[in-house]
């Protein structure tokens, strides 16, 4: 498996993200990685994708009421994860 | 957190709440008032003290919208909407002390021209001014945050658009002018040439007007526009008050123009009518506090 630090996965995953944050997913990505990952989002490798992805579930919840939309966000970062894996 | 102001804002709050009550309490009421209203002095007081109370409410949600959105534009003050939203906020400060610094200085200029009628000339030419001043610079502050918004989404007014806009101006700007220029009174409200009204109070109100419905109109397809479904979403209700805010503040204005019409009605018809306006423009704050929440959390979360 290739864990070498990844700037493009950063991008990707905002790429994902602008679809439900728009001008904020840039932001909202960066806090996710440095708050609960304590690294800097450049260092992003895929093996944190995981945990990443359960933190941003989290946070998703807490903002939006909407179970599906949560559901069809999280669904598109495990493909991104899943993609980026192969 | 609550409805909790910074203390910097509360402090401010009360200094200005404390100066206006002053000046409306204190001084005795002059005969002149009490003659044309037809109350007694303490009858005087005690309206003027539910304007105090009204007015310290009102002043209150500007207050803490301001506060929410200023709290918002600093966590996103580096990007590119942070930017705008930014403009959009120090727009929203100048409307927000608009009604209490208007409301001090008219209370204070007033005290002086009680006691000193040869500078009630001054008085309402300065009160007239200032009225303009804030909510002008406010709209175009705000303007300038809007056209700035549209800009990032690659939106701007559609042809259409732009004519009912202009043609809307058109025939506000002529009901203005002819109420201004058929006004009975119109030297003792204003205490100018007709021309110095039109040329340095009128043009700047159309304009002020054009640029708050623009401002208005932008925000609105920015929210539109915009992509991010939960951003959007909670761009909803800031989109919704500032252009509440805008459209009231402006509804406001033409009315307070047209003051010198109501003078035949009560004064408490006269109070009703101000004071449900100002309630509706209240709105609009809490609106912007409410829609400023929203997008504050997701910049927490």
């Amino acid at each position: 498996m290739n864990t070498s630090t990844n700037s493009s996965l950063y991008d990707e995953l905002v790429n994902v993200t602008h679809q439900y944050f728009g001008p904020a997913a840039n932001r909202f990505v960066t806090r996710q990685i440095s708050n609960h990952l304590s690294k800097d989002p450049e260092l992003l490798k895929k093996k944190d994708l995981k945990a990443l992805i359960d933190w941003i579930s989290v946070a998703m919840a807490l903002l939006v009421e909407d179970e599906k939309l949560v559901n069809k966000y999280i669904a598109d970062l495990k493909e991104l994860a899943d993609g980026s894996s192969k | 957190m609550g409805l909790k102001l910074r203390p910097k804002l509360l402090y401010s709050y009360i200094a200005l709440l404390a100066l206006y009550a002053g000046f409306r309490l204190l001084p005795a009421p002059s005969p002149a008032t009490l003659l044309l209203y037809h109350v007694s002095s303490t009858e005087l007081r005690f309206i003027e003290l539910t304007i105090i109370l009204l007015s310290a409410g009102i002043w209150y949600a500007g207050f803490y919208g301001y506060d929410r959105l200023d709290t918002y534009t600093k966590y996103i003050k580096n990007d590119k909407d942070g930017q705008q939203v930014a403009w959009l906020t120090k727009g929203i400060f100048v409307l927000v002390m608009w009604l209490p610094v208007s409301s001090v200085i008219s209370s204070v200029l007033q005290y002086i021209a009680m006691r000193h009628l040869g500078l009630l000339t001054a008085v309402t030419i300065i009160d007239n001014y200032i009225s303009l001043l804030f909510p002008l610079v406010g709209f175009a502050l705000i303007g300038v945050g809007a056209r700035g918004l549209s800009t990032l989404v690659k939106r701007r007014f559609t042809y259409p658009a732009a004519n009912i806009l202009v043609i809307i101006l058109i025939y506000i700007g002529l009901i203005y002018y002819h109420l201004v220029a058929s006004t009975y009174h119109r030297s003792s409200i204003y205490h100018m040439s007709v021309w110095l009204i039109l040329v340095t109070l009128v043009a700047p109100y159309m304009y002020m007007w054009y640029i708050g419905l623009t401002a208005a109109y932008e925000i609105y397809h920015y929210q539109k526009k915009v992509a991010g479904i939960v951003y959007r979403s909670s761009w909803n209700l800031l989109a919704l008050g500032l252009g509440w805010l805008i459209v009231t503040s402006i509804g406001l204005q033409y009315l307070t123009t047209l003051s010198a019409r109501l003078t035949k009605l009560s004064i408490y018809w006269i109070l009703a009518i101000v004071y449900t306006l100002l309630i509706v423009l209240s709105i609009g704050f809490v609106l912007i506090a409410l829609g400023a929440k929203k997008l504050q959390k997701i910049e927490e979360v």
